[in-house]
């Protein structure tokens, strides 16, 4: 899969990094191509760009504080998960996504 | 600038019961090296962030933080303890970063320094040295080269 992620937590100061490298983690143990944007305290990092979106099968988005510019990913598979999940269950985020699109 | 953890704001090895204890404990630490302005506000700060949300983070290791006017300089304080504390419901935490973040103005140079560790905090092979580490010193220095 190609998957991209949005992160970001209310202070922007450690989950939003910590759900980052959960996700990157667990999606390369597996073999998948992703890419993370962090939006914390210290601005957005690894912007994703129109390019990424138009190759992206999923876009995985942090639901705990309202994500800059989401409009850029309407028409696309959006998944929201909780941040305290994606720094928890990383793995099986990214197995039920991997479900969810084979069944499609 | 001044460093965002030193020797003095790490304590490995104690014995500490509650969860309030813990939280207490690492703020005085970062409070006697003069880095905020008003403890109690701060304690605040930590408890109201852990109601919304506990800050373990699975691997027994948990990150309260304060964002708040009552912190001068960015910190960092780093607890060891010797036996588990119940931190949630579901979870018992061993290892403890404690984050104080100005409200405003904060020094992107300590905030990247923040990001990095709570990437690394995700690797088992960092988490084990911070079990291993025998010195507040040796914290110091993962730190620092991060």
């Amino acid at each position: 899969m190609n998957i991209l992620a949005v992160t970001a937590c209310p202070s922007g100061v450690a989950h939003t990094y910590m759900a980052a490298e959960a996700l990157k983690k667990a999606a390369e143990e597996r073999h998948h191509i992703i890419k993370v944007e962090t939006q914390g305290s210290i601005g957005i990092e690894n912007a994703i760009t129109e390019n990424d979106v138009k190759c992206a099968d999923v876009i995985i988005l942090t639901k705990d504080m309202p994500i800059k510019n989401e409009a850029r990913f309407k028409n696309h598979l959006v998944v929201r998960v909780a941040i305290s999940d994606a720094v928890k269950k990383a793995a099986a985020i990214i197995i039920k996504v991997e479900k969810h699109l084979e069944n499609k | 600038m001044n460093n965002l953890i030193t020797d003095k704001m790490i304590i490995l090895d104690q014995s500490l019961k509650t969860k309030d204890e813990v939280i207490r404990t690492l703020a005085q630490k970062i409070n006697n090296v003069g880095r905020l302005n008003d403890i109690c506000k701060y304690i605040e700060a930590v408890k109201k962030r852990e109601a919304d949300f506990p800050t373990s983070m699975g691997f027994c290791v948990a990150i309260p933080h304060g964002k708040s006017d009552a912190v001068k300089t960015s910190s960092l304080a780093f607890l060891r303890l010797n036996e588990m504390v119940k931190w949630s419901e579901e979870e018992k935490v061993k290892y403890i970063f404690m984050i104080a973040v100005p409200s405003e103005n904060s020094d992107d140079e300590h905030l990247k320094i923040l990001a990095a560790l709570s990437r690394h905090l995700m690797h088992e092979d960092f988490r084990k040295k911070l079990m291993t580490i025998q010195n507040a010193h040796e914290l110091v220095d993962i730190i620092e080269n991060m």
